[in-house]
C-alpha cells in the first residue's frame, strides 16, 4: 500500500467513503493515485467496477472495452489516453446510476453531467470540462459521489 | 448607426471566435409573470435567455469569457387594456482576465482584465453596471488595490439601466436610439489585512457625463426652460467610502459603511445680474450614504438566518423634483449611479430616504433546496423634498413614506430547474400622517422559472 503517498485525509476519506471496490482492486487504486494524468483504462477500472458494470477481477482491457460499448469514451479515446473532467463526470454519473437534472435526463452526455457534478460539489469546474483528471481527482470524486449515492452527502 | 454598424463586425467575429474555442458555454433560459398593483394594475410576461460561454486560460485563474441576453417583455396593462412589447438584448460580460502570480516578491498576485466588466461597489448600493474598460489589480501581504475605468457609451439602451439626469431619462425612452447614456465610470479599492477580524475597506467611485453638450441647458441660461422632453444638465459625482465588516459573537456579523457623495448639478438659482433674477448655474453636491447591517445565523434552526439593515440617504428639502430639482443652495440630496431593489413593491432609489429592514429566512425542508423568508421595510424621508416615488401629498411635511411586507420562495429543484415566488403588498402612509395623497394597499407578485441549457 502507498498511502503515505496522498494526503492523510483523502487516505481516511477513501477508507470512509463506502466505494465499493476492494482487495484485487486496491492494486488498481494504488497505481492510479500514482498518475499524474489519469489513464483512460485505469480510471473506466475503478468507476465501472464501483458501479458494477465491471467485476473486480476484470482487467483493464475489459473496463476499457466496456466504458467504449457504454458509449462513455470517443472513439479516438485510447487506453493509455488521459481523461476529461467532464468524461469522468459522465462515467460516474452512468456507473453510479446517479439521478441527473432535466437536460441530463433528455440528453445523457459529458456535457450535463459535468454541470450536475459541478453542482452537487462532486467535481471542481476550476479549469473547466476540458481539464485532465489526476489519479487523486478521480478517487476523490468517486468516494464524493458514492456518499452522495449513499445519502451522507 | 454607422459607429454602430462599425462595430457589429469586429464584436461578431470576437464572439464567433470566443465561442468556437470555449470549453464550456450554456444557455440560460427565465421565463417570468409579474402582476402588480402598484398604482394601477398589470401584468407581465417575460422571456429571456443569457448565453454564455468559459474559456480557462491555463489553470492560474486566467479565463476569456463572456455572457450575452436577448429576451422581451409584454406589459398588460388590465384597466385600460393597453399593452406594451419591451425588447431587450446586449452583452453583459466580455472578459479576458489575465492572472500572474508571485513576479515579483512581496506581489502574491497580480492580475489584469480588459473588455465589458461590471463596474460594483463593495455595498452594491452605488453602482452596478456593465462598463467597457479595464481593471488591474495588486494583491501584497497588506494591502490590495485594483483601479477600475470603464465606459457605458455603447451600451444598448434597454440594457443601460443608468437613470441619473434629466438626459437620462429622455435617452432612455427615446426608442429611435439604440445607445443609452454615456458615462465614463471609474473606480479605486483598497482593502487591509483583518485585525482583530474586523476588515477595513476603502473606496472610490466617479461618474462623469459625457453625453453631447447639444443636449444640455447653456450655463447661466435666464429663462426657464420649457422644453418637452424636459433638458437639465450635465451631472457629475464622486463617491468616497469607508466599510469596516466582521463577527460580533458567534454567528452574528455586521457590516457598517459611510459614503460621502459630491460632484455637481445644474440648479435652477438666484442670480442677481440676471434679468429674470434665476439663471441655471452648476452647485456643488455634497451629501452622503451611511448604513449598518447586522447578520445572525441559527444552523440548528432549519438553517435560518436573519438580517437587520437600516440605511440613511441624505436629501434636499429644497429639491422640486427627484432628478435634477435643485433650487437653492448646494445639492445635499444623494444621488446613486444605479438604483438596488428593496421592497418587491416599493423600491425609490436611495435618494432622500431612510429604510429599516428586517429579512428572516429558513430552509424548512433540509432534503431539498427550498429557501422561503420574510422580509419586512419601514420607509421614511429625511427632508420633505422630493424623491423618487408618485403620489405624494403636495406640500405634505410627514417624514412616513410606509411599511412593506415581503415573502420569499427560492426552490432549486435540480441543478438546472429553479423556480422563484416573491410577493410583496406596500401600505403607504396616507397624509396628514403619511407622506402619500392615497393610502390604499399597492401589491405585486411575480414568478420565474429558471432552466440552464
Amino acid at each position: 500500500m502507498r498511502f503515505h503517498r496522498i494526503p492523510s485525509a483523502l487516505a481516511c476519506f477513501l477508507i470512509f467513503s463506502g466505494v465499493a471496490v476492494h482487495s484485487q482492486s486496491n492494486e488498481q487504486i494504488d497505481v492510479l493515485l500514482l498518475q499524474a494524468q489519469a489513464r483512460f483504462d485505469s480510471v473506466a477500472y475503478i468507476v465501472l467496477a464501483a458501479g458494477g458494470l465491471i467485476q473486480e477481477s476484470d482487467g483493464l482491457d475489459v473496463a476499457f472495452a466496456k466504458a467504449l460499448d457504454l458509449g462513455l469514451a470517443g472513439k479516438s479515446s485510447t487506453p493509455a489516453g488521459p481523461v476529461r473532467v467532464d468524461t469522468l463526470s459522465f462515467m460516474v454519473m452512468k456507473s453510479l446510476a446517479l439521478k441527473g437534472g432535466v437536460m441530463y435526463s433528455i440528453f445523457p452526455g459529458r456535457r450535463y453531467a459535468y454541470r450536475e457534478l459541478v453542482f452537487k460539489k462532486v467535481v471542481s469546474a476550476r479549469g473547466g470540462p476540458s481539464r485532465l483528471v489526476t489519479g487523486e481527482d478521480v478517487m476523490r470524486s468517486l468516494g464524493y459521489a458514492s456518499a452522495l449515492k449513499g445519502g451522507t452527502r | 448607426m454607422n459607429r454602430q454598424k462599425a462595430l457589429t463586425l469586429p464584436v461578431f467575429l470576437i464572439l464567433s471566435g470566443a465561442m468556437a474555442f470555449a470549453q464550456e458555454a450554456g444557455v440560460d433560459s427565465t421565463t417570468g409573470f409579474t402582476l402588480v398593483d402598484s398604482p394601477s394594475t398589470t401584468i407581465t410576461a417575460a422571456e429571456r435567455l443569457d448565453g454564455w460561454w468559459k474559456l480557462p486560460l491555463g489553470t492560474n485563474g486566467s479565463l476569456f469569457e463572456g455572457s450575452a441576453h436577448v429576451g422581451g417583455s409584454v406589459e398588460i396593462g388590465l384597466s385600460g387594456g393597453s399593452s406594451t412589447w419591451l425588447p431587450t438584448g446586449d452583452i453583459d460580460r466580455l472578459r479576458l482576465a489575465l492572472v500572474f502570480p508571485n513576479i515579483v516578491p512581496d506581489l502574491s498576485r497580480m492580475y489584469v482584465e480588459l473588455g465589458r466588466l461590471a463596474v460594483k461597489d463593495a455595498m452594491g448600493l452605488i453602482v452596478l453596471h456593465p462598463a467597457d474598460g479595464a481593471l488591474i489589480g495588486f494583491e501584497y501581504p497588506f494591502i490590495k488595490v485594483s483601479v477600475q475605468a470603464g465606459s457605458t457609451a455603447l451600451m444598448l439602451r434597454n440594457a443601460n439601466s443608468i437613470v441619473m439626469s434629466l438626459y437620462d431619462q429622455t435617452a432612455s425612452a427615446d426608442a429611435t436610439s439604440w445607445l443609452g447614456t454615456s458615462r465614463l465610470l471609474y473606480k479605486a479599492t483598497a482593502e487591509f489585512p483583518d485585525i482583530l477580524k474586523q476588515s477595513v475597506n476603502l473606496s472610490f467611485i466617479a461618474q462623469q457625463d459625457t453625453n453631447p453638450a447639444s443636449a444640455f441647458i447653456p450655463l447661466y441660461t435666464q429663462t426657464r426652460d420649457t422644453n418637452d422632453p424636459p433638458l437639465g444638465g450635465r451631472l457629475d459625482t464622486q463617491y468616497s467610502s469607508i466599510q469596516v465588516s466582521g463577527p460580533l459573537i458567534p454567528k452574528m456579523f455586521y457590516d457598517a459603511f459611510f459614503t460621502y457623495g459630491s460632484g455637481r448639478t445644474l440648479s435652477w438659482v438666484t442670480d442677481a445680474v440676471s434679468e429674470s433674477g434665476y439663471s441655471y448655474q452648476y452647485v456643488p453636491i455634497s451629501s452622503f450614504l451611511t448604513g449598518v447591517s447586522l447578520e445572525y445565523f441559527m444552523p440548528a434552526l432549519l438553517s435560518a438566518a436573519f438580517n437587520f439593515r437600516f440605511l440613511f440617504a441624505s436629501g434636499d428639502a429644497d429639491y422640486t423634483a427627484a432628478i435634477e430639482g435643485n433650487s437653492s443652495g448646494n445639492g445635499t440630496m444623494f444621488i446613486p449611479i444605479t438604483s438596488s431593489t428593496l421592497g418587491a413593491v416599493f423600491s425609490p432609489a436611495l435618494s432622500n430616504l431612510m429604510v429599516a429592514q428586517l429579512t428572516g429566512s429558513v430552509k424548512p425542508f433540509p432534503k431539498e433546496r427550498i429557501q422561503t423568508g420574510l422580509k419586512l421595510f419601514a420607509f421614511m424621508r429625511p427632508t420633505t423634498g422630493a424623491l423618487d416615488a408618485t403620489g405624494l401629498e403636495p406640500g405634505g411635511d410627514s417624514p412616513w413614506l410606509g411599511f412593506e411586507t415581503d415573502v420569499f420562495a427560492n426552490y432549486r429543484i435540480s441543478s438546472d430547474l429553479g423556480l422563484s415566488l416573491s410577493t410583496g403588498i406596500f401600505m403607504p402612509g396616507e397624509a396628514p400622517t403619511g407622506a402619500f395623497t392615497d393610502g390604499s394597499a399597492q401589491f405585486s407578485m411575480n414568478v420565474a422559472l429558471t432552466l440552464g441549457m
